[in-house]
């Protein structure tokens, strides 16, 4: 354990230079494979990554080596807490973060940026996506329309020990059938059509009632209830209190 | 460093921009994708054409599914899997399955890619089976398996509630054990009243879940026996009316996350 105290020169794209404990630096599996494979003394080039990103990986990994040393006395809760904050930036840093912890092999950041992206996209619509992240659609309407049938699959209600998830939502559907007057769930249970609601009206409420459609139109309707509703990506879904079948 | 999803992310203003979702490796947006769902990536496929085919990768979807996930596809006939993306294998599979001449159910749970099986009444010993002054096969249209047909017309409603009686008096018993010596047990009234609505005691006709134990299982050789029973003896008052339709085996936490009300 003498060697804590070796220094590292790493050198950046933009020509910065920054001296490291080897410790630190070797949390990149990138640099720890160069520095064994070559000349020890010499400048470790990173070309892909600019000074502003490599001080913030560089933070990060003296974080976490000092705190897996126990020569920062910090508890698991929070350095997790540190993590959140670390990742609290811009998306052009973030992605540059993953770029480097991608490029330099530093798993726990990749797996970290990679999260923060990921929760980036919970819960979000595609359209939501696209504009989070400002992404182009190449799709028509056609095409689109056949891929989100294609991956109906996913969305599909479901029966027995689950929740129902109703049929998959989006945007441009309701758009497109106000004229066709389907802006409305369709609630299944037990094979049956039993509701239709606008999804906005949905979207608010706590609870509602669904009625069943009996066979005979004489009988009084029997009345269910929904206990909650959860808006989730493309879907809503109701949790009901009694069975229900495909 | 593979292909990326590179030119598709535009400028606003004609702004320079740095890397987007549309920019980074292959690789990592396979590690974007490990914590994500299977819903959420299908969902992801709806972005453009990129994004379905980053979608469809089979390295993304062999992630998804289980590591025993071919024991499942040997109880479908291989034409219907045999040139299956691992994405569509998982959509197949995330349906159930019969087996056991349909006694029996396993599928993936859609979320978490978890085995979950279901037995219905039919696999099951039930003391008095054969005696129809006991018990009686009712329709299978209400019932919560497949069984591999099911009709779309309005079905009739079989159970008559008048005839429910004499649960409220005495619990049943729950159990289960493993061949390794796992054992749980509980005992609840079938009674629902806690349940009622509007409806007054007018009981309504719910499948009503009763939580039986857990057991863990450990290593698959060899092979975990579980055995479970209801068990009610006692003959100092009558009772009737029960409608029993099957059992699941679902993974723990997939119960707790749908008690917390989170995804299914």
């Amino acid at each position: 354990m003498g060697s804590t105290s070796t220094k590292i020169k790493l050198r950046t794209s933009d020509q910065k230079v920054f001296e490291v404990e080897k410790a630190v630096a070797v949390q990149s599996q990138t640099i720890k494979y160069i520095y064994e494979n070559g000349c020890p003394d010499s400048v470790i080039h990173v070309h892909s990554v600019s000074g502003d990103i490599l001080s913030k990986i560089l933070d990060y990994c003296k974080k976490h080596v000092n705190s897996a040393a126990g020569k920062e006395d910090i508890s698991p809760e929070e350095l997790y807490e540190w993590d959140a904050n670390f990742v609290k930036v811009d998306q052009n840093t973030l992605f540059d973060l993953i770029l480097a912890a991608n490029c330099l092999k530093i798993e726990s950041l990749l797996d970290l940026t990679c999260q923060t992206v990921a929760n980036m996209i919970k819960g979000k619509r595609p359209e939501e996506i696209r504009t989070t992240f400002n992404i182009k659609n190449d799709y028509t309407i056609e095409a689109e329309e056949a891929v989100r049938r294609e991956n109906k699959w996913a969305f599909d209600m479901l029966g027995g020990v689950g929740t129902m998830v109703i049929e998959e939502l989006a945007d441009d559907t309701m758009s497109k059938c106000v004229t066709n007057a389907k802006s409305r769930v369709c609630v299944i249970a037990a094979n049956q059509i039993v509701m239709m609601r606008s999804i906005s009206k949905l979207a608010n409420k706590k609870s509602i009632d669904v009625y069943k459609q009996p066979q005979n139109p004489t009988t009084p309707r029997i009345k269910e209830s929904v206990k909650q509703i959860n808006v989730g990506t493309g879907f809503i879904e109701l949790f009901f209190h009694f069975k229900c079948k495909m | 460093m593979g292909a990326s999803l590179s030119n598709l992310t535009e400028g606003s203003n004609g702004t320079a921009m740095g890397p987007g979702l549309g920019d980074i490796p292959e690789s990592c947006v396979a590690c974007v994708f490990t914590y994500l769902t299977p819903p959420e990536i299908c969902n992801l496929a709806r972005l453009n054409r990129a994004f379905r085919g980053a979608a469809s990768s089979d390295s993304v979807w062999e992630m998804k599914l289980p590591s025993n996930y071919q024991d499942l596809l040997d109880l479908v006939p291989p034409e219907r899997y045999q040139n299956l993306s691992k994405k569509d294998i998982f959509a197949l599979l995330s349906r159930p399955v019969p087996f056991d001449d349909g006694n029996k159910e396993v599928w993936l749970d859609r979320v978490t890619g978890r085995v979950c099986m279901a037995i219905s009444a039919k696999g099951m010993a039930i003391t008095g089976i054969d005696d129809r002054r006991y018990w009686n096969w009712v329709s299978t249209e209400e019932s919560r398996l497949h069984l591999g047909r099911f009709s779309k017309r309005l079905g009739r409603r079989v159970s008559s509630f008048e005839h429910t009686h004499g649960w409220d008096i005495k619990p049943v018993t729950f159990e289960l054990s493993t061949c390794d010596g796992q054992l749980a047990s509980c005992e609840h009234y079938l009674d629902d009243t806690e349940q009622d609505y509007d409806n007054g005691n007018h009981k309504r006709g719910c499948w009503i879940d009763y939580k039986v134990g857990e057991f863990i299982v450990n290593d698959s050789e060899p092979v975990t026996e579980v055995r479970f029973s209801v068990k009610q003896i006692d003959c100092t008052h009558s009772k009737g009316g029960l409608c029993v339709d099957s059992v699941f085996i679902i993974p723990t936490d997939l119960k707790e996350r749908k008690r917390k009300g989170m995804l299914k």
